[in-house]
């Protein structure tokens, strides 16, 4: 299959040319379980021929990362990549790892070798991290034993990486590139396994096809830039691969892939620093907001933008690279995230999924709370509204009396506009007003107090409290149960005093 | 999430604040009395929670009417200027807008290319949510202006202050509302109350 001069990377395509051999006849036997790898197969593999017959000889047991073997490797070029991605990402392939897939395909220990930028529309079926990691071990594993002289070639090829038309083909050789030089070439391998994991965090930077290899490796290192989640999976695909890789092939490749991976990142970010200044502010934002995000999600995500882009964006194959679908995914994200907030906010709604539904949660909560207000103004406005003189007058003098220790009424107490000491009116009622985190005893004092300067009624005094002391009560559990959370600040040590106001 | 407490402490005080003046020894017919109890709780709400877009949105609502404004006056004091002044900064979202609308535009373009429109599942599916994100702009004050997501921070913040609310008008109800026949048996629970 010297199917090779489609491969926009010279390196890719030596090496491709060099698997090719091996390829060729594994082609025709790594196609299972990838209907849409029809196209792929077609192409030559770059990958590394022992990749490739390693998924030959690999049972096929693997379902969907089968395809890796021949499609992967022989189709380096944009258009086939961006045919996959495009797939991908229309059918809306959960995993967003391209790279990774293949790894961990082979339970033999075989390493696919991850074609990047090609994954099958059926990825969606991969498994998310963990699945990932270990195939990203295994692949590094791999890749230690024989890639070692096709590693360099591809080292070029990654400052190819600024190739706009080839960005997607890039990123997916790339990726497919850096897997298998995770312990070796002293590249962005690792990255791009990363890559393709991590995929769910919003990179926004992909805007410029340039530096999506590297943004790979870069992934790995630069965890700040990308979304927690990418960084898990960098961090998860570094570990897994440092450890995998280690035991089999030993550090020493591993240390220098990783330095290089530093070192590419430096590179890469003064490349991704132009494209992304702005999605750099939006990725931090993103690094807060999406931390907790799925897996899946993540795939997602990354699928809308560049496949390339793995440094901040985590781009999605088949996805345009344009500012707009990166920005469209970052504001998704954003609206995502501030919907679970609300779920967890109106009641019953921890089950409903879809933003249809849950928006009409929310509009019936804000409706039936605007509707509950009405009419406890309307009931509020039954009570007499005379009453209310006393409040500030039972409030400020319980406040004096009784909100001593705390700070807060204290503040209270001296705002309130009229500090009736004098129960001017009836001031009988506000058991609950007075309440206020104060002690129902000391509200009853103050309303006996009141009540005793009244003239004339000295009869109800004796009862009265009793019933405001039910009043209180109610009153008080009334509020503890409403608002618990309120009543840390007014309590006093005393339990019974857990007034939520 | 519940409100904080220093939120619902301005909230009380102020809304206690609006009742004495606005609602308090005033000779006002029921309906009369409810829209003041209403406004005032309303503004209290909206004054206690300053940081947020839709109390200062529905602040200004309320001081559109004429007749609210001397309720708002007293209970706002000196920061009835200052919140009732429309905010400039809310020209920018009209920039914003329109990059929704042409970016939508471009995306509901792309979308109609590639499949049909109308009777797609996902179409549909987006059209619900627009529609209810529309629903939900004029429920939540000064939500037209906002795009999606900020739109949903602030009916989020909405909904706490307004659960908030509806707690403490409970609790003043039930603090007001000494059962009369407790108080009956004396014969003058009327003059207690009234």
């Amino acid at each position: 299959m010297e199917m090779n001069a489609n491969d926009k990377f010279g390196m890719e395509k030596r090496s491709g040319v060099h698997l090719n051999h091996h390829i060729s006849g594994v082609s025709a036997d790594c196609q299972f379980g990838t209907p849409s790898m029809g196209a792929v197969p077609a192409n030559p593999a770059i990958a590394m021929s022992q990749g490739v017959s390693m998924i030959s000889s690999s049972s096929p047991s693997v379902p969907g990362v089968d395809f890796f073997g021949p499609g992967l490797w022989s189709h380096p070029a944009n258009p086939q990549n961006l045919g996959f991605s495009n797939a991908q990402t229309n059918t809306g392939a959960s995993s967003s790892i391209p790279i990774g897939k293949p790894v961990a395909v082979s339970s033999r220990g075989m390493f696919l070798q991850a074609i990047p930028g090609v994954l099958p529309p059926n990825l969606s079926h991969f498994p998310a991290d963990s699945a990932f990691i270990e195939r990203a071990a295994r692949f590094s594993c791999f890749n230690g034993g024989n890639f070692s002289g096709m590693m360099n070639p591809f080292g070029p090829s990654e400052s190819l990486t600024p190739h706009p038309t080839a960005s997607r083909g890039v990123t997916g050789t790339q990726g497919h590139k850096s897997e298998l030089n995770m312990t070796e070439v002293p590249r962005d391998i690792t990255v791009p396994i990363d890559h393709g994991s991590s995929s769910g965090s919003p990179l926004k930077n992909q805007r410029d096809k340039g530096s999506y290899l590297v943004g790979g490796l870069s992934n790995v290192s630069r965890e700040a830039n990308f979304t927690e989640v990418d960084q898990e999976k960098s961090t998860e695909l570094a570990n897994a691969a440092g450890n995998s890789s280690s035991s089999d092939l030993g550090s020493k490749k591993r240390k220098r892939s990783n330095q290089d991976m530093e070192l590419d990142q430096v590179q890469r970010g003064t490349q991704l620093s132009m494209e992304n200044t702005k999605d750099n502010a939006e990725t931090e934002q993103n690094l807060e907001q999406n931390s907790s995000r799925p897996n899946g999600k993540q795939a997602k995500d990354s699928t809308e933008g560049s496949k390339e882009d793995y440094i901040h964006v985590r781009a999605r194959r088949g996805q345009a690279t344009n500012s707009h679908s990166l920005a469209e995914r970052v504001r998704r994200e954003k609206i995502s995230e501030r919907m679970k907030y609300l779920q967890d906010l109106v009641p019953g709604c921890s089950k409903v999924t879809g933003k249809a539904v849950m928006l009409d949660e929310i509009i019936n909560y804000v409706q039936s709370l605007q509707r509950q207000v009405e009419f406890l103004s309307m009931k509020l406005a039954t009570v007499n509204p005379r009453v209310d003189c006393n409040i500030e007058g039972l409030l400020s003098k319980d406040l004096f009396q009784f909100r001593g220790g705390s700070s807060s009424m204290i503040g209270f107490s001296p705002n309130m506009i009229h500090p009736q000491l004098h129960p001017s009116q009836q001031g009988l009622v506000q058991p609950g007003i007075s309440g206020m985190g104060s002690p129902s005893d000391a509200v009853r004092r103050a309303m006996n107090a009141q009540l005793t300067v009244m003239s004339g009624f000295k009869e109800p005094t004796p009862q009265i409290p009793n019933v405001w002391d039910d009043e209180l009560h109610n009153v008080m559990q009334l509020s503890y149960s409403t608002n618990p959370p309120l009543n840390t600040k007014e309590l006093n040590g005393k339990p019974r005093d857990g007034f939520p106001i | 999430m519940h409100a904080s407490n220093s939120f619902t402490e301005i909230f009380l005080k102020h809304m206690l604040l609006g009742l004495q003046n606005g609602v308090a020894s005033k000779n006002m017919s029921f309906l009369q009395r409810k829209r003041a109890i209403k406004l005032t709780a309303d503004v209290a709400m909206a004054f206690a929670k300053d940081g947020a877009k839709w109390s200062h949105a529905l602040i200004m609502n309320l001081s559109k009417k004429t007749e609210n404004r001397t309720l708002l006056r007293s209970i706002l004091g000196r920061e009835y200027e200052r919140l009732t002044k429309p905010c400039l900064s809310w020209k920018m979202p009209r920039a914003k807008k329109i990059l929704q609308r042409s970016f939508k535009m471009h995306s509901r373009i792309k979308k109609g290319a590639r499949q049909l429109r109308g009777v797609n599942a996902a179409s549909v599916r987006a059209g619900a949510a627009v529609t209810r994100t529309k629903v939900l702009k004029r429920l939540v004050p000064g939500g037209e202006h906002l795009d999606d997501s900020s739109l949903l921070e602030e009916t989020l913040d909405y909904v706490i202050s307004l659960r908030a609310q509806v707690d403490l008008m409970h609790l003043l109800v039930k603090a007001l509302d000494v059962p009369n026949p407790n108080l009956c048996n004396k014969g003058e629970s009327g003059e207690f109350l009234f």
